[in-house]
């Protein structure tokens, strides 16, 4: 692997592409970064090397079965991986293992100890590891940018709503008894459709598990602050292969923080129709000398027209360059030899906090974060 | 017709504004301890203004006692005993046991007691409510509320979070079976509650807003539907140089009304209030669990109408 200069532009290896494709599509679409080979396992099932050719036909690059000759033969310095959840942290730690810096999708992992293992290739091989998020929505900049002002004083608690008004598949309670349990990867294969396959993988995971990454980076982001307790109360509410597989697709989460600070966080896939939009996502803040109430989504503009649904979504955000201030961030750290905005250590203390409230909804009993 | 007496005629409060207003009802009396306030209502009402609490408690004249004081659990009770139908602005009591007396004062006198509630009544909490009772919602899963505000003259937080603890066991139309609860100094608290069936509702209420305005937000989450009721969205602009002003839509004072209308029916038709003393003792039981949850770190679950370490 050869070091690139400043503003050279980083040649990109997606390594697996199985679910949506806006991760590495969205590191190729900043100018610093190419993706020039998309590259999986050989023994990988049918159907994943057919999403892995589709990107590569899209890209206009080889699609490679053999990761390791893909990584050697291609000059790369950058892996994207967006993989089954499963094989995330495997995918980026024989990445970092050959000197490549990490763009990685959420979830982290399905468990702790993968995570582990991606921290500790990063540290030692040297790397970058950017966990993709949307810290760099315009609100959530400007929530952060008026607490690092002072605006509202010292911040002591947050709170993030994170709901997804999108149907998972059949409602809860539509499965007849004597049927068959929903098979979770035939599922989120067939959700690859609508882009619902973030979960993708063998191992069934609830909403937050897939998704708390994101309200917990903002979390993180605002606060500073690491969660070290949580209570929650996790349910399957919406959607029949949620209460198949026994996860949530609704939860309450207690944060409570270093420094005394205290959060909640309140998730869901809460089903078609519950949101004008696709979902309310909603930040507040209480500081020492004021508050403050920000919509995630915001900037939006509202279009309104005959025959529209919810589904055509009547709030469309503009202005969105968190794509490229992502990539940006990353090209940054690599450039300064910095860090990333979440990088592997904030990402693994996440998937801890998501353990633990995920234990603590079974156990009905607070739980200390690993 | 039921004939009112109006115990505390604070200048600030909406009662006297709203009693000319309420069907099926006379306002007969103003009572306070400070005799220009008292004499204030008793003019904008048109009405007499009695020397002291006892006299209105003793006449014949008087059906019912609005009690606006601080002290409403004692005077309740007093009120009761004399045969007076009664209703506490608040909570009337800042225990369960104080709230059981005045609960047994009114059962053994068999008068009504009705607990003001008034979030309950507002507009908004009533389109939402609705929204859940006819089904719309589908099965609720989730109660969202924050309520900030500048300091409240010392009032106990768990005090203050008691209407937005009923506000959630209303919209539930059940106690939680779980409670957590997380605290920073004296000016803010959150309560995390768990509902039968998944049900869950996180409440956090702040004192510690500069002064100059207040936060309420409520978000239901139901199976089928959700519902929002909350000042960012109903947030008007004013421009006047600098940065502009956020002022908030007002919901004018027709819950206080409503909730008199609901006491005065419910004398009428001889039932229990939609609000009644059980509410408000449901409310205080919870917030005493949040309490103790706090001061113990753990998480409480309902046992046999109490709250025990889980």
């Amino acid at each position: 692997m050869s070091s690139p200069s400043r503003r050279e532009v980083f040649r990109v290896a997606a390594l697996s592409a199985v679910k949506h494709g806006y991760v590495p599509e969205g590191v190729h679409a900043h100018p610093r970064f190419e993706v020039v080979v998309v590259a999986d396992d050989a023994d990988r099932p049918e159907w994943t090397h057919e999403r892995n050719q589709k990107l590569a036909d899209d890209l206009g690059v080889p699609y490679v079965r053999d990761v390791e000759k893909a990584l050697t033969e291609f000059d790369v310095q950058i892996a994207v991986v967006s993989s089954e959840a499963e094989r995330h942290c495997d995918l980026s730690v024989r990445a970092a293992d050959r000197g490549l810096h990490i763009v990685q999708d959420k979830p982290m992992s399905t468990t702790l100890s993968e995570c582990d293992r991606v921290v500790e290739s990063v540290e030692r091989n040297g790397v970058e590891f950017l966990m993709w998020n949307r810290n760099t929505m315009p609100a959530v900049l400007q929530a952060h940018d008026a607490i690092k002002s002072g605006a509202i004083g010292d911040p002591y608690a947050v709170h993030v709503d994170f709901y997804f008004a999108k149907d998972a598949g059949p409602r809860k309670t539509s499965n007849e008894p004597g049927n068959p349990p929903i098979n979770w990867l035939e599922a989120l294969k067939a959700a690859h459709a609508d882009g619902g396959d973030g979960g993708v993988g063998s191992k069934p995971m609830g909403e937050l598990e897939i998704e708390g990454i994101y309200p917990l980076a903002h979390v993180l982001m605002l606060t500073g602050a690491k969660v070290r307790r949580v209570f929650a109360r996790t349910a399957s509410h919406f959607h029949q292969r949620n209460v198949d597989n026994d996860i949530d697709d609704l939860s309450t989460v207690t944060l409570e923080m270093d420094g005394g600070v205290l959060g909640t966080l309140s998730m869901g896939r809460t089903g078609a129709g519950s949101h004008p939009d696709s979902g309310g996502i909603k930040i507040h803040v209480l500081g020492s000398n004021g508050a403050l109430v920000f919509d995630e989504p915001s900037p939006e503009v509202m279009v309104f027209h005959r025959g529209i649904t919810i589904q055509n979504s009547i709030h469309q955000r503009i202005g969105g360059e968190y794509d490229f201030l992502l990539m940006e961030d990353f090209a940054n750290a690599i450039d300064t030899d910095g860090d990333t905005m979440l990088n592997a250590q904030a990402s693994r203390d996440i998937v801890a906090t998501v353990e633990a409230a995920i234990e603590s909804g079974k156990t009905g009993m607070p739980v200390d974060v690993r | 017709m039921v004939r009112l007496a109006l115990l505390g005629c604070d200048k600030t409060s909406d009662y006297v504004a709203v009693l000319p207003r309420v069907r099926n009802a006379e306002i007969v009396a103003t009572v306070d301890d400070d005799v220009d306030k008292a004499r204030w209502a008793a003019e904008t009402l048109g009405v007499q203004s009695l020397a002291s609490i006892d006299k209105a408690i003793a006449s014949d004249h008087i059906d019912a006692i609005l009690v606006h004081v601080r002290d409403g659990g004692s005077v309740g009770r007093q009120a009761a005993n004399a045969g007076k139908h009664v209703f506490v602005a608040g909570i009337p009591g800042s225990s369960v046991a104080q709230v059981d007396e005045v609960m047994s004062a009114c059962e053994a006198a068999d008068v009504k007691l009705m607990v003001g509630l008034s979030t309950r009544y507002l507009p908004s909490q009533q389109t939402v409510k609705n929204a859940i009772t006819s089904g719309d919602l589908g099965e609720l899963g989730l109660v969202r509320i924050h309520h900030w505000e500048a300091g409240t003259n010392g009032a106990n937080a768990f005090g203050r979070v008691t209407s937005e603890i009923d506000l959630a066991n209303w919209l539930f139309e059940a106690l939680p079976s779980e409670v957590y609860a997380t605290s920073r100094s004296d000016d803010y608290l959150q309560v995390h509650l768990g509902y039968p069936n998944g049900g869950m509702a996180l409440i956090d209420y702040a004192s510690s807003l500069p002064e100059g305005g207040s936060y309420f937000s409520l978000s239901v989450i139901g199976s089928t539907g959700a519902a929002t009721a909350d000042d960012h969205h109903n947030m008007n602009l004013i421009y006047r140089g600098g940065k502009p002003l956020a002022v908030t839509g007002g919901q004018g004072i027709s819950h206080v009304q409503a909730q008199l209308e609901e006491f005065v029916n419910a004398i009428d038709e001889q039932r229990s209030p939609a609000a009644s003393g059980i509410d408000g003792r449901n409310a205080l039981l919870v917030a005493d669990a949040a309490e103790k949850s706090i001061a113990s770190g753990r998480s409480f679950k309902l046992e046999g109408g109490a709250y025990e370490l889980a």
